[in-house]
């Protein structure tokens, strides 16, 4: 930007002044670098704010790099890759936009905002469509995680999620988070096999959707048995969850550990033998045969667990000196068409939604002001020589982008 | 009144009661107001009286543990109470107190600009403070939060206080009201000083307010998106900081500590300016090892930002974290103790003017080296592992918060108030008002340090009767302090109506705001002042008739070396 701005403009008022210098500026030159360091320093507080956001996903990514490389699958790169090259574009004409207003080509400074403007709104519609296929497959953050792929409850599932995700009770945590295709039978067998006569008297409605209020209850067990396998004490709210599920259940309290016991039996055996997702009917039945009769299971979950060797999984990366809180414990357990489910992979979209839906909004908040800027120029607010607002618009954007440059790596391609 | 023949300084431009404060009447010329004074004394009153909020709920608090059962409250109101005490003085008194108000003020006319660089963000970022302020007093009227002012997951994620989304809230809003508050500065700092304001003829304030702005840009952000994270983890459940979705609780207390322990510096650094400003116009010296104070200023805003893991010592850091951050907190006491050695060294042999914004400057060379050394204490690994979490916590970071920041805050109200209202307070009064407070504050926090060291843990709404004396000598003492504070009120209120108009320069200061007329013209400055060493005194004599200092030569250019024979 080495235009210089003339000391003194045709429309001086009575201190000679040119009329969009401020009265507490000496001279316009001392207006635009005051205004440009400011718009830098806000732009330092942007980086940190989203700082914040990477710094929580490479903690993240570096101690559950497994989480990662799983759930990426379920973005979608071409949609990603389209928004980059879009924003890039965006770029382009926005610098070009303050270049045109710097020789004092107004309307084609007007046009190329309008592209820039046309290229915001390409972005996030396709937003909207990307996030739309987030939700309908039920890929959310914490307890609304709840994912259903294809196969063969997939329409089914997708058809209900939205209301019963979020009708999962905050006294249940995890308990849809925890869910795989696979994983429900084992949960759903397990408790038929062992516990309640209302289990088995539901049994028929298993392969409809409404066994998801059933068998949400059962796996958050999983939880607490993991954290124990990390060598984390077991919290109140493992106690509190087992008895809810017992009482669920319509079981004794001893009656959940059985299930409880169950499933992670069923679990290891299903993602130890690697099987792909299988349709409803044949899983349940090879499921509920590796569980075995009942009264086997009538002794307590052992507090150890271990992994059998037969079990292809990644060992925990967390060091043993960051012993992580019950719920975050590691383990791969679940089994669905893109590869055995680590555990914990509503983190990976709580990351994901956080990060490119704080993005989204300065998106939105750039294409407003865009607007403004297009407004003010074709009013013939800026001219040649004063265009400092269209520039600090353009640095906004271009941070905008920025950012978008490296959310599209980190997110959609990693390994 | 009082013209001075500075150039540059423009006392009157028609009748003499033309200043900033008659400029122009009417509410919205005050609520819509770009100039920085009147934001400045906006930010003032706002503060003060939020000030008087946070120090009702600890008065309250005192009184209520008086006796080993408690006195006032339930339990969880008690947590409710400390936890408004703690947001309130943290987020609306401690952190804008002396930048937004005092800065706001001072900052430009100091420089010699006419104003900050950003008019309408000054504005924009008062009214932010205001939204927060209102916020907090919304979630106070709901019924409070009871999880401190740390906000510490997953108790504020499951905790049951409505208020919580609310609070965070206004915690966030006012973050960016600082941060654009330290923005404003920066670029005015770098942009808007006038010809001949070198950065080493730059006042000491400014120094000490610049290295607090950069803090406020770099740090609150971090913040901002912790805070942002929180509201989102208790709306929707994100499982970010979350153990039962997830989440790590223990990163939220780093990203929170990545920004509160810069905020430390946020609260004593333009506290640090304030007095080394006053220590020097009222010993009647030049102030000793200037670059040393100015730099210090810098190092203690860089070393901020890397001590942030010492607040989590026993939240299950790894050894090695925990000595590199042990380390790193010793070297910030580097730059402080520069700092208290240079206001020592400029009070040695000089003419000590011992009127009230001075004891509350020599009371804060004392209190703030007993909260330092303190410091140190709790640095120490070991030694941390068993004052963590007592009220020897409370009782070193209430030495440097509020007898350091806070007392500072009000000493820089003593010494500016002649030029913000045109008005001079009753002096006796006003020591008197001090000897409350410092013996006061005194008294509540030292027996503090004893019961902590015997294990009385902080935040405990009963305690065991061994403590008693300790909590009634504490209790006592936070009442003289009350009535202090009290006092003070009404003798600076006082003073509005019945004290003395003020002279230019009551003080003998020679930074550019004393060559402003008391209070000044609404534009500072007509045009760029010349620019002097801020701490040369010798050109300044004491005028009976006025009550003030006048320039000594008739033309202040001319280097005539003047033999050092000022002080009264």
């Amino acid at each position: 930007m080495a235009t210089v701005h003339p000391e003194v403009h045709g429309d001086a008022d009575e201190h000679g002044h040119p009329p969009y210098l401020h009265h507490h500026f000496e001279t316009p030159v001392q207006q635009f670098e005051s205004d440009k360091m400011g718009m830098w320093l806000f732009l330092a507080t942007e980086i940190l704010l989203f700082g914040g956001l990477f710094c929580f996903y490479s903690v993240w990514r570096h101690n559950h790099p497994d989480v990662f490389e799983y759930a990426h699958q379920f973005l979608n790169k071409k949609f990603g890759a389209t928004n980059t090259i879009v924003l890039i574009f965006s770029s382009f004409t926005m610098a070009w936009s303050i270049r045109a207003i710097q020789q004092g080509k107004r309307v084609l400074c007007a046009v190329l905002l309008v592209l820039t403007l046309m290229c915001a709104a390409t972005f996030m519609v396709i937003k909207f469509f990307e996030y739309k296929a987030k939700i309908e497959h039920g890929l959310l953050w914490g307890p609304r995680y709840h994912p259903h792929h294809e196969g063969a409850e997939g329409e089914a599932a997708a058809a209900t999620t939205p209301g019963g995700a979020v009708q999962v009770p905050m006294s249940q945590p995890g308990a849809a988070a925890q869910q795989a295709p696979g994983h429900d039978l084992a949960a759903a067998e397990a408790n038929k096999g062992s516990v309640s006569a209302t289990s088995v008297a539901r049994q028929p409605q298993i392969a409809e959707s409404t066994q998801e209020d059933h068998t949400s209850s059962i796996p958050q067990q999983e939880k607490p048995a993991a954290g124990e396998n990390m060598g984390a004490p077991p919290t109140q709210i493992d106690k509190t969850t087992v008895a809810d599920t017992t009482a669920k259940a319509g079981g004794e309290a001893k009656a959940g550990e059985n299930a409880l016991k169950t499933m992670v039996k069923g679990q290891v055996t299903a993602a130890g033998t690697q099987t792909p997702a299988q349709p409803l009917a044949t899983g349940s039945t090879q499921l509920a045969a590796t569980v075995g009769p009942p009264g086997v299971l009538s002794e307590p979950v052992p507090p150890q667990f271990t992994y059998p060797s037969t079990v292809k999984v990644e060992p925990s990366k967390i060091k043993p000196a960051a012993i992580p809180p019950a719920g975050m414990a590691d383990g791969t357990v679940k089994e669905s068409e893109f590869g055995p489910e680590p555990k914990n992979v509503q983190t990976f979209f709580a990351i994901y939604f956080a990060m490119t839906g704080l993005h989204g909004i300065h998106v939105l908040i750039g294409m407003i002001v865009i607007t403004i800027m297009l407004v003010q120029v074709l009013r013939g607010k800026y001219n040649a020589q004063y265009w400092t607002p269209v520039d600090l618009t353009g640095l906004y954007w271009h941070i905008v982008d920025l950012i978008w440059i490296f959310l599209f790596p980190l997110l959609y391609l990693i390994r | 009144m009082a013209t001075t023949a500075i150039p540059g300084a423009i006392p009157a431009r028609g009748p003499v009661e033309d200043n900033y404060l008659t400029h122009s009447s009417g509410f919205w010329s005050w609520a819509a107001t770009l100039d920085h004074k009147r934001i400045g004394v906006m930010y003032l009153i706002s503060i003060l009286l939020m000030f008087f909020v946070g120090g009702m709920a600890a008065t309250a608090i005192r009184i209520h543990l008086m006796v080993p059962q408690g006195l006032l409250f339930s339990h969880d109101t008690y947590n409710k109470f400390f936890s408004v005490h703690g947001i309130i003085m943290v987020f609306l008194v401690i952190i804008p107190g002396v930048p937004a108000a005092l800065g706001n003020f001072v900052l430009p006319i100091m420089l010699g600009a006419k104003d900050v660089a950003f008019l309408r963000l000054n504005l924009i970022s008062y009214y932010m403070y205001v939204t927060g302020a209102l916020l907090a007093i919304y979630t106070l009227a709901m019924g409070g939060v009871n999880t401190g002012w740390t906000f510490y997951t997953p108790y504020s994620t499951s905790s049951q206080s409505v208020g919580l989304v609310s609070i965070v809230t206004a915690a966030f809003i006012l973050g960016f009201s600082s941060i654009f508050t330290g923005l404003n500065f920066i670029v005015t700092i770098h942009k808007l000083r006038p010809p001949g304001m070198s950065w080493f003829r730059l006042p000491l304030f400014l120094w000490a307010v610049y290295a607090t702005a950069i803090i406020q840009v770099l740090a609150t952000p971090v913040l901002g998106i912790t805070l942002l994270l929180l509201i989102v983890e208790k709306t929707l459940h994100m499982g970010i900081f979350d153990p039962k979705l997830g989440g790590d609780p223990v990163l939220f207390q780093h990203f929170f500590w990545f920004y509160s322990h810069p905020a430390v510096y946020i609260m004593i650094l333009p506290a640090m300016g304030v007095i080394s400003e006053i220590i020097a116009v009222h010993s009647r010296k030049h102030i000793f090892g200037y670059k040393m104070i100015a730099f210090s200023s810098i190092a203690i805003a860089i070393f901020g930002f890397l001590v942030w893991g010492h607040h989590m010592f026993t939240s299950g850091q790894s050894q090695l974290m925990n000595m590199i951050f042990s380390a790193l907190t010793y070297s910030v006491s580097i730059p402080s103790a520069i700092k208290v050695f240079n206001w020592l060294a400029t009070i040695y042999r000089g003419s000590l003017q011992l009127n009230t914004a001075m004891l509350y400057g020599l009371g804060f060379i004392f209190i703030f080296m007993i909260g330092g050394l303190t410091g140190l204490f709790l640095g120490a690994l070991a030694v941390d592992v068993h004052l963590q979490d007592t009220y020897f916590v409370i009782a070193h970071f209430h030495y440097v918060m509020m007898g350091s920041a806070i007392l500072a805050f009000v000493a820089g109200i003593h010494h500016w108030w002649p030029k913000i209202t045109g008005r001079m307070y009753n002096e006796n009064w006003g020591r008197i008002g001090w000897a409350l407070i410092f013996i006061g504050f005194n008294g509540t926090f030292l027996p503090q340090f004893v019961m902590g060291t015997q294990g009385m843990p902080r935040r405990y709404a009963q305690y065991i009767p061994m403590y008693q004396p300790y909590h009634v000598a504490s209790s006592v003492g936070a009442i003289v302090m009350a009535l202090g504070f009290l006092f003070t009120a009404f003798y600076l209120l006082h003073s509005l109506y019945r004290g003395r108009k003020a002279p230019a320069n009551p003080w003998g200061g020679a930074t550019l705001e004393w060559a402003c007329s008391s209070p000044p013209p609404h534009d500072n400055f007509a045009f760029p002042p010349p620019v002097t060493d801020p701490y040369d005194y010798s050109n300044l004599v004491y005028d009976e008739k006025i009550g003030g200092y006048v320039p000594r030569a008739p033309q202040p250019g001319t280097p005539t070396p003047a033999p050092a024979t000022v002080g009264h």
